[in-house]
């Protein structure tokens, strides 16, 4: 919320800024190539990815024991054999709007967001590190 | 009849049946009442027709705490008072603000809202609106515009209306000119108001010119219609209504903050045209706004906060077309030019940068929440008399003006269920600007020059220095008009009400005279 919090994450986007071109020009491969699909999905439901990512990784910052694909995954949309579809924009809505009912809620720069959106802008920065 | 003071020879007494000092909204209202029952009235005002810088001074203070601005510019000491620089804002206070809310420190009036129904459609006359409805719902519908879809037991919707504004003392000049009963002493500034010997009641009012006049003023009843500040001055002046310790303190005054951003999704920024000032005819009707329910208060434990949705236009930010530019060029993967100083750029402007940011990911539009909110009673923001004495000799005024942790949580509280219930609905996402830490504000704050609740209202001697029907405790023929009465604030502009008491206290005056 202070300008020292936003210039510090400023800084970190700039930081980041190379290793996400360096991701562009060669990906690393995913532990669990199911998982990884179900994470691109996630990132494709949120729209503007490059945001998006900017934002996950502040999230990352306040809940750094989430940065692993696999745990957002889970906490997106279940363990593996309850997992009814890929995860589609709809269906992320929906998470998000019951976040907000039930006040399950984390402020990234001050912004008030559903914790299942953060989770999904925290996958779309590990996804852009490769 | 207009009478300026300074014309008389010193030492006159006059007689009346009322006597009222201050020429503002409420003491105008009253004496214009109080006239059409017949009763003679000396109104006694400290200024002229137009402001001078001599009587201005008389208002000066020192102010410490929050910052409240100079007390001798933001009160007007001449004919007509405060309403000469008054915006028009005009609502009434909401039903629960003059409930008992265990969670509001001293909260509660003597009287429910419907007591002052009647006298707020009076009061809405009074101050040039065009009807006396304040129901968001009805406003909706005669303005075409619709509501966000906001589920009630949430949030509700409130409006405010817009006086011309209406001016006091010159939409009133020529009828207390002509008046036979009433008689305004202009320049004539109060000095004391003497007791009985045997205390209980005042016997005189006197007064004095900054030339020197002097004049006495003998009545059955005596009202004091200063302001918020000047009449708990005028009480500890004169020793009167102070046995408990009481007189000055509760100071409130309403915040008026930019609190938050919002980023509203296209269809929802379809549905914000009535939360922006409407117009009909060449002047400000009615602006459409937010507050939490009654029911969502008593749940969070906050105070009654009003939330006011503004379009926010941030133009083009070196830092954002920086960030854009660096982008652009690593998309292409090439390495930006001077990339040194866009870094620069982006780090200067990390604030704004971070904004853009969310703008993109959300694809909203940018508004911003200001929030005028209800401060709760607090003994410690109070009004004292200081050790520099005016121009006539009298103490000044000493401002204590002190928030406290409640007041912060309140709007805090109050933007994030809008947040949450914004982000429930899907209209769009809200940044909390507003520093979550109790002892940090806004500097400055912004005040909305609502002076209240230094005399408060209440039956119980021990928690008030008025009763309900505005008498000082104690004495059977001193009462108190104005804002300085309110027990507690709400966050409705406090003209409308101040009108709507003086409406009230002109009533109960003349059945008191009946008897």
């Amino acid at each position: 919320m202070s300008d020292h919090w936003t210039r510090r994450h400023v800084l970190s986007f700039l930081a980041g800024l190379p290793a996400a071109w360096q991701a562009r020009l060669g990906r690393l491969a995913p532990a669990d190539y199911r998982t990884r699909i179900e994470a691109d999905a996630v990132v494709a439901a949120m729209g503007a990815p490059v945001s998006a990512a900017h934002i996950g990784t502040w999230y990352l910052e306040i809940e750094p024991e989430e940065a692993d694909v696999t745990t957002l995954v889970r906490a997106l949309v279940g363990p593996a054999q309850e997992r009814p579809r890929t995860m589609g924009r709809h269906h992320l809505e929906s998470m998000v709007r019951e976040d907000f009912a039930r006040g399950d809620t984390v402020a990234i720069g001050g912004w008030i967001l559903a914790r299942s959106e953060a989770r999904a802008c925290a996958l779309a920065a590990l996804l852009r590190k490769g | 009849m207009l009478i300026d003071a300074r014309s008389l020879d010193s030492g006159m007494t006059v007689r009346s049946h009322v006597c009222i000092i201050g020429g503002g909204a409420a003491g105008l209202t009253l004496a214009r009442q109080l006239s059409r029952g017949g009763r003679t009235v000396c109104l006694l005002e400290g200024g002229g027709l137009d402001p001078d810088r001599g009587s201005a001074d008389l208002y000066a203070g020192t102010s410490t705490g929050q910052p409240c601005g100079s007390l001798d510019v933001i009160r007007l000491r001449y004919f007509g008072g405060t309403t000469n620089h008054w915006a028009g804002y005009c609502r009434v206070l909401d039903p629960n603000d003059f409930e008992t809310r265990p969670w509001v420190p001293r909260s509660g009036w003597p009287f429910d809202r419907d007591v002052l129904d009647a006298y707020y459609l009076q009061a809405a006359d009074i101050c040039d609106l065009m009807t006396g409805t304040f129901r968001a719902e009805a406003w909706a519908e005669l303005t075409g515009h619709d509501l966000l879809p906001f589920e009630r037991r949430q949030v509700l919707h409130r409006v405010t209306r817009f006086s011309l504004p209406t001016r006091f003392g010159q939409k009133f000049r020529a009828e207390l000119e002509d008046s036979p009963s009433t008689t305004v002493y202009l320049h004539a500034n109060l000095t004391r108001l003497e007791p009985a010997e045997s205390g209980g009641h005042v016997v005189r009012a006197h007064a004095e010119t900054l030339s020197g006049v002097r004049l006495t003023v003998e009545a059955d009843r005596y009202v004091l219609a200063c302001g918020g500040i000047e009449n708990p001055r005028q009480l500890l002046l004169s020793g009167l209504g102070n046995d408990r310790d009481l007189v000055g303190r509760y100071f409130m005054e309403h915040t008026n903050i930019r609190t938050a951003r919002l980023l509203l999704r296209p269809e929802t920024v379809a549905l914000t045209p009535f939360y922006q000032v409407q117009m009909a005819d060449g002047r400000r009707t009615v602006q459409g706004g937010l507050g939490l329910s009654p029911d969502a208060q008593r749940r969070n434990q906050v105070g009654n906060v009003s939330a006011w949705l503004e379009p926010y236009s941030p133009g083009e930010n070196p830092g954002v077309r920086a960030l854009r530019e660096t982008i652009a060029a690593f998309g292409a993967r090439e390495m930006p030019d001077n990339l040194q100083r866009h870094i620069y750029a982006i780090m200067a402007n990390a604030d704004q940068v971070t904004r853009a940011v969310f703008q993109e990911m959300f694809k909203e539009t940018p508004f911003q929440i200001r929030t005028v909110s209800e401060q709760a009673p607090n003994p410690d923001s109070r009004v004292t008399l200081g050790e520099d004495v005016d121009a006539l000799g009298l103490r000044r005024v000493r401002l204590h003006w002190q928030l406290t942790e409640f007041d912060k949580r309140s709007i805090l509280t109050t933007v994030r269920v809008l947040a949450e219930e914004m982000g429930r609905l899907g209209m769009g996402r809200v940044r909390v600007e507003l520093s979550e830490d109790e002892g940090t504000w806004p500097n400055p704050t912004w005040w909305g020059h609502h002076h209240m609740g230094t005399t408060r209202m209440h039956s119980d001697p021990s928690q008030g220095v008025v009763d309900a029907d505005c008498r000082v405790h104690g004495m059977t023929n001193l009462f108190v008009a104005g804002s300085s009465v309110f027990p507690t604030s709400g966050s409705a502009g406090p003209t409308l009400t101040i009108v709507a008491l003086a409406l009230r206290l002109a009533d109960h005056l003349e059945r008191e005279a009946a008897r």
